[in-house]
């Protein structure tokens, strides 16, 4: 069914289109069932806060299309990005399941449709059906690895033109695409946006972009950047 | 869950210094710290190490690779003499067929897991800011 943000939202787990290569939703019909009986869809806009770092958590959000930005915060009020979550991911599950204070915010970065299931329902789901607290372990595992990278990346590089190589050949590796040009991203982040991926300043990715404009390490064109990984992973020591 | 693991746990004694595995390794099994701190560490190219978080008794390590069947993020060696039982993946996971029960408890471990992350992350972070 379309929505005004021209998302083809699925209305029912059971016959969603997606399912078989979603890692959480690709389960066998009991525990989908089970699944589709709680969850609540909805359609948010982009920019919509789905929870807040410090806030107690009501339950877990799954993102079925878009893309979901986690953040966390310093002590100093600056913003840290955790995460990009992409369709298929569970958001708020180590929340839900200690039902502790959420670590991290989470929001929206295009529209996006999520199923809400309160932590009860969720908590139920878990007990009744083992195969759902598999699925929930592996994203579990999946967080706990991607917070790690970004301690190696942010602990290690010895520099923010590190950190920038290391985060778009991070990128090129999980969703670039060949071309003779070089290895093409789709880049959808605005430069505070990267600069809050890193723990820099946008003032100092907008030079850096320059930098590596000038040393013809990317390309950029709209949306696209051309990036030509042997120049960047020179500059990687990690 | 305890109950459930100790009786697959091979008990072993390891003096300070003793790696109990390296960043890259697969994963062998899990480990109960039944005393002792470990610590984790991660190395640069240039060959720079730098300590992550530290480990004590209660805790399980190599829970998150053993389940995502992904090779260890770190170097986890002790700090001081450890008393720790270790259990092997394929037992494990024999554990979690036999007691689904169990599952909850795990989540609740990879919960503590990918908070204490979030947390050595915003520490990272703020370090370097």
């Amino acid at each position: 069914m379309r929505t005004p943000y021209n998302i083809d939202t699925q209305n029912n787990c059971s016959d969603c289109t997606f399912r078989a290569e979603r890692q959480f939703c690709n389960m066998a019909a009991p525990p989908v069932k089970a699944l589709d009986a709680i969850k609540f869809t909805a359609v948010y806009p982009k920019g919509s806060m789905l929870f807040v770092e410090g806030e107690q958590p009501r339950g877990v959000f799954i993102v079925c299309s878009g893309r979901v930005k986690l953040t966390t915060s310093s002590s100093e009020g600056k913003t840290l990005i955790v995460k990009i979550a992409e369709a298929g991911e569970v958001l708020g599950l180590s929340g839900a399941i200690l039902s502790t204070a959420f670590e991290v915010s989470a929001e929206t970065l295009e529209p996006s449709q999520i199923n809400f299931i309160r932590r009860e329902d969720f908590v139920g789901l878990l007990h009744a059906h083992p195969e759902a607290s598999m699925h929930t372990a592996q994203q579990l595992s999946e967080k706990y690895h991607a917070a790690q990278r970004e301690i190696r990346s942010l602990g290690l590089s010895q520099s923010t033109s590190e950190k920038l190589a290391r985060l778009f050949l991070d990128w090129c590796s999980r969703n670039g695409e060949e071309t003779p040009k070089g290895i093409r991203l789709k880049v959808l982040l605005t430069h505070e946006e990267i600069a809050q991926m890193i723990g820099t300043t946008r003032e100092t990715i907008t030079r850096l972009l320059s930098d590596f404009k000038r040393r013809k390490m990317i390309e950029v064109k709209g949306s696209s950047m051309f990036v030509q990984t042997s120049a960047l992973e020179a500059l990687v020591t990690i | 869950m305890i109950s459930e693991l100790s009786a697959r746990e091979t008990l072993q004694h390891r003096p300070a210094g003793t790696i109990l595995f390296a960043e890259g390794d697969q994963p062998r099994g899990i480990y109960l710290i039944h005393s002792g701190t470990i610590e984790f560490l991660i190395r640069a190219r240039n060959g720079d190490w730098k300590r992550i978080r530290e480990a004590s008794a209660g805790e399980i390590l190599g829970l998150e690779c053993v389940l995502s069947r992904r090779p260890h993020d770190a170097t986890a060696r002790a700090i001081t003499p450890c008393d720790l039982g270790f259990i092997e993946r394929d037992s494990f996971l024999r554990v979690l067929d036999e007691s689904p029960a169990i599952w909850f408890s795990v989540l609740r471990l990879l919960s503590q897991g990918v908070n204490a992350s979030y947390v050595s992350l915003r520490n990272v972070a703020q370090a370097r800011a």
